[in-house]
């Protein structure tokens, strides 16, 4: 078995004020996440998500616990080159523009100016920012985050590390984004997620946290998250009368909501059971299908404590 | 590190600073072959050199006394001006979102810092030898006199500079924004002459010993810009240094200001 990407263990932190109180961040995070796969980190605001990241980036440090990404510490500098990382706000100096500032984050990670060379032009086709010139002070938050991604690639990175990578996309450049984080977990890299678009985190994740007042609320994967809730919602052509009755003697507890019933079978012979009743009467049966929770749903439910 | 100053080399042309500076030093070099001016004497090899209307004298005493005049001159304004066009190159590489790009590349804190920092001396070396060798040069062309020497007193200048520098970065740290780093170099560049003079100055207000004795600690540790501007005049006149205290102790307080800093940087939870 291979390490992990990325392990914690009781990772703490407490900020401390001014006037020395201790303000916690973290409580003792432990995770593990595994090499090749794409790691969802979810949670509220302050929930320390982003204390947690900062801690795996080496920018700060943790008041106890452990953190390894790559089997070294957060802080080494050669485990760096081998990780892509795009914060949540970038803050571009006004006049860089993208093939500049692409060569500087490069440089600063050791990569061979031949290497560039070849690879900036290329991230930057792939991001869909080839052929733009201007400074980035005339850049779209979109087009920032575009350029921030290619900057994340550019050192080819084992483990990318990602704050909100679709935040200020369109649908398009996120589905762009999507596929490209697929491409990349194909490659065996392994990314490390940090979004608030719970949906998008849905698709793509293989694995789940939610983070919630400094501690792992739930760890999951997004399917486990999702799983049915056990209802199923039934959609007939025209429920009146006759079909309400017939659906009774079956399904007594379900509700109808104009033409459909959702009612929970005991099993799935219950649910025949009941078509062939509609089917009887007779009623064009439009769809069968389960009810599912919705990762945000569940997200909600953890966050709030309903699903305590 | 090299990455780091080149970018901030490119920043200082970008926003202007460094070409303002250098606008600022050609100007100044025009000036100077204005208000300079060669006469020759009979015998032919001999000339007078002028500044404005008073003479310096024969060449060989003068050009060494212009380019002191030139050097004072700098000195002073220099270090002003080079310290509002380099702080902000620091505080910008410190700057919330930019800061978490760079530093958690595969570079240690400190390069990314002391490339910002070298910048600033190259900015203040580079601009000051733009204001000061134009001026030697065509002297050298008109009388003859060479002045070597020029070159080491911008050296012994840009050792004040590198000083008040060091300040800044320990101050930029805290991330306030420019005000504060400039404001604490340009305190202690005032503070410089004042410290230096403060048996003529200071000491006539402060009576107590112990006031007295803390002054004198405070020039013993603080550097001494103001020293060096001394020193380097005396080089281009007298081609000798009578008085090392000034390089040595400014040379300490740079690399001990510049050592907390990075450490500081290093331990820095950003």
């Amino acid at each position: 078995m291979t390490n992990p990407a990325i392990e914690t263990q009781d990772l703490h932190k407490k900020y401390l004020t001014l006037r020395r109180k201790e303000i916690p961040a973290l409580n003792g995070v432990s995770l593990r996440v595994e090499r090749g796969t794409i790691f969802g980190l979810l949670g509220p605001n302050g929930a320390g998500k982003t204390t947690l990241l900062k801690i795996l980036l080496g920018l700060c440090d943790s008041t106890s616990g452990t953190a390894r990404l790559l089997d070294s510490t957060p802080g080494d500098t050669r485990v760096r080159r081998r990780i892509g990382y795009l914060p949540e706000q970038m803050r571009l100096p006004d006049y860089i523009k993208a093939v500049p500032f692409l060569r500087y984050m490069g440089r600063l990670n050791g990569v061979p100016s031949s290497t560039l060379k070849k690879r900036i032009p290329e991230l930057l086709e792939q991001v869909g920012l080839g052929g733009v010139k201007k400074p980035a002070k005339s850049y779209s938050k979109g087009m920032l985050q575009r350029l921030g991604l290619a900057g994340a690639l550019l050192n080819d990175p084992e483990l990318l590390i990602l704050d909100e990578p679709t935040d200020g996309l369109d649908p398009l450049g996120r589905k762009q984004v999507r596929d490209l984080l697929q491409g990349l977990k194909a490659a065996g890299k392994t990314i490390f997620l940090n979004s608030h678009m719970l949906s998008e985190v849905e698709l793509v994740c293989d694995q789940v946290v939610i983070l919630h007042q400094g501690l792992v609320a739930r760890q999951a994967t997004p399917e486990e998250f999702t799983r049915g809730t056990g209802e199923c919602l039934v959609r007939v052509a025209s429920a009146n009368d006759s079909v309400r009755a017939a659906a009774a003697s079956i399904a007594g507890a379900g509700a109808w909501t104009d033409n459909t019933l959702r009612f929970s079978p005991r099993d799935r012979t219950e649910l025949n059971a009941l078509i062939d009743k509609l089917r009887a009467v007779p009623v064009e049966i439009e769809s069968v299908e389960p009810v599912k929770n919705s990762l945000e749903q569940f997200f909600l439910k953890v966050v709030t404590g309903e699903d305590a | 590190m090299f990455a780091a100053y080149i970018h901030s080399v490119r920043e200082a042309v970008n926003k202007r600073m460094a070409l303002v500076l250098i606008g600022m030093a050609l100007l100044f070099a025009v000036l100077f072959y204005f208000i300079i001016s060669v006469t020759p004497l009979e015998p032919k090899d001999m000339s007078m050199v002028f500044l404005g209307k008073r003479s310096l004298g024969p060449a060989s005493l003068a050009v060494p006394a212009a380019m002191s005049a030139e050097v004072s001159i700098t000195g002073g304004l220099w270090l002003f001006l080079a310290i509002f066009a380099s702080v902000p190159l620091l505080v910008s590489s410190l700057e919330k979102g930019w800061v978490e790009l760079t530093l958690t590349k595969g570079v240690a804190r400190w390069k990314v810092l002391m490339g910002c920092y070298l910048s600033g001396l190259t900015l203040y070396v580079s601009t000051l030898l733009v204001a000061m060798v134009p001026t030697a040069l065509w002297l050298w062309m008109k009388t003859g006199v060479g002045c070597k020497t020029l070159l080491v007193a911008i050296l012994i200048e840009s050792l004040g500079f590198a000083s008040l520098m060091s300040l800044a970065v320990l101050a930029s740290l805290s991330r306030t924004g420019a005000s504060l780093p400039i404001m604490l170099a340009i305190f202690v560049d005032i503070l410089s002459p004042v410290l230096t003079n403060r048996e003529q100055g200071l000491f006539t207000i402060v009576t107590s010993n112990w006031g007295r004795a803390t002054l004198n600690w405070a020039y013993k540790i603080l550097p001494k810009p103001a020293d060096l501007v001394t020193a380097a005049n005396n080089y281009i006149q007298f081609d000798s240094i009578k008085n090392w205290f000034p390089f040595w102790t400014t040379g300490l307080f740079t690399v001990v200001v510049l050592g907390i800093s990075m450490w500081m940087l290093h331990r820095k939870n950003l």
